[in-house]
């Protein structure tokens, strides 16, 4: 009787042996690879793709998908394959510049009201229900439309409306933390208020502002290609991708590769970063527990 | 010898989890008697909920049934169609559930909720609310022609609890599963509801399964009792007895560690915490904690045996086990 | 309920002016001079003297503002440059079109959310509702402009069934041109909707009063839709509110598209004739629109949740 207990496996380490967990969630792995993917295709492409971009050959202008010329050409007659990677580099320069400043400014501020309450956060609050009032889009269209087109001027629109959404989601974790017991015992130590929120609370309070950062990077860059679209972003001849879009707006009936293959593109890096951000949250949140 | 109302046999709930297998009942087997009262006691986690809950297979994945059978009425329950086993739930079996607070939906009206259990709802809706304000205070809730239009957020956990016996006395089942009925309420209140109950069952004929952790309830009403431990029955026997001379050493523990009135007694904790129940190995559960445990205790399935007239108990050293300290 | 509606129109005041401060700033942000920038290089000194003068840019710029609140209060909203007629002569019907592609797409956004998120939340984990998430995970990473085009050159221009842009007359032509800016609209909205409901769904479906509601013996069916859908649309009403700002802002983008005449695409015009008063008159309809929609979706919201009902 022993003898057959003790052979008999524990059935608790059984099943913990047999199941092999992939040590990261499935999205992150394969939003990494598409990111990857990306990255090398804008810093490869001046070395993979040495033809310029904007060269134009009006013998070539609007074909078909070649050989040659594998997502065709425009009414210029430039490959529109080199420009959708060239496109890249833009796109995803913007998407990464653009937040700096949001997250960094939002989420100071953010933590900053949700601490020191009163009339700081009344007025941070109030400054925020005003940019909130107007909607995302609009209000960014409106500074360009002012500032005039440019690159610049759309990362400063972009700044300029974005801080408030971590503004928001900081404040919100502020508010929850400063109510724990360590805050209360940094405060005892005679610590200063921006030395407790700056070094103390702001790293605990973080998380869901950099989960957040992926799918901003998502909405900046949607943002920007609806700014090229409408010809208030980047200046043509730049092969931006809301920019060609426009330009192939024309000639849909025609030539529909012209339009629909930089969306495809900006369709791809949205996808990537949003299982980067998804797979990001997953993990933080399992750590967490 | 009457038959049954219900009778639940090896009953088996697996939960699985990434830890592994959670065993939630094993082998668990009881029959309730028209008009009779049953109690499953236990501490949290012992399974008493999820018995229940199986036996209207009402279970939330991913736990689920993997063995048994539960009669009802000539059919087993666990086989029947979910279009079938519609037809059973409220009517034949009702269920009532612990929380108040939380058994009710927030959005919908009283009369709502409790129309919609009527069996043979009147057309016209004047007749319709009459019979309603009858249910209710028929439960006893004062006032009963505006309760019907309230909502349960504007009524007291007590009052929540009649709306509860409300539907169930529109429904007339031949079977309650009561989960915890007066937990989550006040002493007073508690007392109450209980007397309810008992009407209620006197007034239908109905069998009750009782599941509860409250011993003190379970002296008072109940006529049977089956205790349960990490997922198992582990004995089984008539109040009275269960309380006179207990068959079981977790049994004995459970009856010392209720608080009495009497102050020089001393308050009696089970040493030890409950089992996990991923991966229980062989052996008796309850032997860690057990003052009797002795070596043949740790191998091999411990079965439930007859220890006396309608009595069962999983423990080897049943007839060892002593008197409690009176209560 | 009547307090409650009065008080939160009160705090939306202060809010509202503050807006209004910030739209007229904007202007300021103008590289240079505004006057000049909008009549041209060859305009003369003179001519731009007289029209700083006309928006008194010559005072000082409490003044402006002052001028600047005078003139909406008055429905004074000036002329557009682009047109040539008087704002606030455009100004309704305009709105009326932007006004029925928002609402055209909430409907459809509906339409296709609640299904989607039903199935994808009674099949939890399950193949339809992976299915389901990814396809509508798609519009969160593409331009919304771009998904237009490509229904744009499917339905309008290979299938030849819709009409590519414009309006038309009449309601049954409104719908039959609308339809695809409306779908291009609901698409992203009705991503976002899905899957909020199929959280919520899910929440409910484990509910205690959801099994006490099978426990009755109540069939399916009537569990689903007399419980759980009324009970899981609760954070919905709110969502939208939220999320139909930011679907708003498309609709700027999904005009210019496809050719609707509506607020937004006039909006693109103005700022492409650097029309810059009429800019700023539509961002303020924008904003006005916008926290007329919070407002609305704060006082609907007592009527799902009786909860929050006062009285």
């Amino acid at each position: 009787m022993s003898a057959q207990a003790q052979a008999a496996p524990q059935p608790g380490g059984l099943v913990a042996a047999r199941r092999a967990r992939l040590a990261l969630p499935i999205g992150i792995v394969v939003g990494g690879i598409m990111l990857l993917v990306l990255t090398g295709a804008t810093l490869l492409a001046p070395v993979l793709l040495p033809a310029d971009p904007n060269a134009q050959d009006l013998n070539a202008m609007l074909q078909r998908p070649s050989l040659a010329h594998p997502f065709g050409t425009d009414n210029y007659g430039r490959d529109v394959l080199t420009r959708v990677l060239y496109g890249a580099g833009i796109d995803l320069r913007i998407g990464v510049l653009a937040i700096i400043f949001p997250f960094v400014f939002g989420s100071v501020t953010g933590a900053f009201a949700g601490y020191a309450g009163g009339w700081a956060d009344a007025l941070i609050m109030r400054a925020v229900d005003v940019v909130t009032a107007i909607p995302f889009t609009v209000l960014v269209i409106a500074i360009v439309a002012f500032l005039g087109p440019g690159e610049t001027n759309v990362l400063i629109a972009i700044g300029a409306v974005d801080w408030i959404i971590f503004a928001r989601l900081v404040r919100g974790e502020v508010l929850r933390e400063k109510n724990l017991e360590y805050v209360a015992a940094l405060r005892a130590f005679g610590f200063s208020r921006w030395r407790i929120i700056l070094r103390h609370i702001l790293p605990n309070a973080i998380a869901p502002a950099v989960t957040f950062l992926a799918s901003d990077i998502v909405l900046v860059i949607l943002t920007a290609a609806a700014l090229g679209y409408l010809g208030l972003g980047v200046r043509p001849p730049a092969p931006e991708w809301g920019l060609m879009i426009a330009e192939g707006r024309t000639f849909l009936y025609t030539a529909w590769w012209v339009a629909t293959v930089p969306g495809f593109a900006c369709m791809f890096a949205g996808i990537a970063f949003i299982l980067v951000g998804d797979g990001l949250a997953d993990l933080l949140r399992v750590r967490g527990q | 010898m009457t038959t049954p109302a219900l009778q639940v046999t090896d009953l088996r709930v697996d939960i699985p989890t990434r830890r592994g297998i959670v065993e939630a009942v094993r082998d668990v087997s009881f029959s309730v008697l028209p008009g009779e009262t049953f109690a499953l006691v236990g501490e949290s986690g012992s399974g008493k909920t999820t018995v229940c809950r199986a036996l209207l297979r009402l279970l939330h994945p991913p736990a689920r049934i993997t063995g048994g059978a539960v009669r009802f009425q000539g059919r087993d329950l666990l086989r029947l169609r979910e279009r079938d086993l519609e037809a059973v739930r409220g009517r034949g079996i009702a269920m009532v559930f612990q929380d108040p607070m939380t058994a009710l939906n927030p959005v919908l009206t009283i009369e709502r909720q409790i129309g919609e259990a009527l069996t043979d709802a009147p057309r016209d809706r004047g007749e319709r609310r009459r019979r309603l304000v009858g249910l209710l205070r028929q439960v006893g809730i004062p006032d009963a022609e505006h309760r019907l239009r309230a909502y349960p957020h504007q009524l007291s956990g007590g009052q929540r609890q009649r709306v509860m016996l409300a539907v169930i006395l529109a429904r007339r089942p031949a079977v309650l599963l009561a989960d915890e009925p007066t937990t989550a309420l006040d002493v007073t209140i508690q007392a109450q509801i209980l007397r309810l109950l008992a009407s209620l069952q006197q007034q239908l004929g109905m069998a009750l399964v009782l599941v509860t952790h409250d011993l003190g309830i379970v002296r008072q009403v109940v006529h049977r009792v089956a205790v349960m431990y990490a997922g198992r029955i582990v004995e089984m026997a008539p109040a009275a007895e269960l309380f006179a001379r207990p068959r079981h050493p977790y049994t004995v523990g459970l009856i010392a560690s209720v608080p009495s009135m009497d102050r020089d007694r001393p308050l009696v904790p089970i040493p030890g915490t409950p089992p996990d129940l991923v991966g229980l190995g062989e052996g008796c559960a309850f032997a860690p904690r057990c003052p009797l445990a002795a070596a043949e205790c740790r191998r091999g399935e411990i079965p439930l045996r007859d220890v006396g007239p309608e009595r069962l108990s999983r423990c080897l050293k049943a007839e060892l086990v002593g008197a409690p300290v009176a209560v | 309920m009547l307090r409650y509606a009065m008080g939160r129109i009160g705090q939306m005041v202060p809010i509202a002016l503050c807006v209004t401060v910030l739209i007229f700033l904007l202007i300021k942000l103008v590289p240079g001079d505004p006057a000049s920038a909008i009549l041209g290089d060859h305009a003369t000194e003179a001519s731009v003297r007289a029209l700083r003068h006309q928006w008194g840019l010559d005072r000082p710029i409490w003044q402006q503002y002052a001028l600047y609140m005078r003139n909406l209060a008055t429905g004074n909203l000036g002329q557009s440059l682009r047109y040539q007629t008087p704002v606030s002569s455009m100004l309704p019907r305009r709105i009326g079109v932007t006004f029925f592609l928002i609402i055209y797409s909430l409907v459809l956004s509906v339409l296709i959310a609640v299904p989607m998120a039903l199935v994808a939340a009674l099949c939890r984990n399950r193949w339809p509702d992976y299915a389901i998430r990814a396809f509508l995970a798609l519009p969160l990473a593409s331009p919304p402009f771009w998904i237009g085009i490509l229904l744009l050159i499917v339905f309008s221009l290979k299938l030849r069934l819709l009409p590519a842009e414009g309006y038309g007359d009449g309601f049954g032509d409104h719908l039959q041109h609308l339809f695809l800016p409306a779908l291009t609209l609901s698409y992203a909205f009705a991503s976002v909707l899905s899957r909020n409901l199929r959280s919520s769904l899910i929440d409910v479906l484990t509910t205690t009063y959801v099994d006490f509601a099978r426990a009755k013996g109540l069939r399916g069916r009537a569990v689903l839709f007399g419980h759980v859908l009324r009970a899981a649309m609760l954070p919905i009403v709110t969502l939208v509110g939220v999320r139909l700002s930011y679907a708003i802002g498309g609709s700027v983008v999904i005009e210019t598209v496809f050719a609707v005449p509506g607020l937004g695409s006039w909006m693109v015009d103005s700022i492409l004739s650097r029309d810059y008063a009429v800019v700023q008159t539509l961002t303020l309809m924008f904003a006005l629109g916008t926290m007329l929609i919070n407002l609305t979706t704060d006082l609907i919201y007592p009527l799902f949740d009786p909860r929050v009902r006062v009285g």
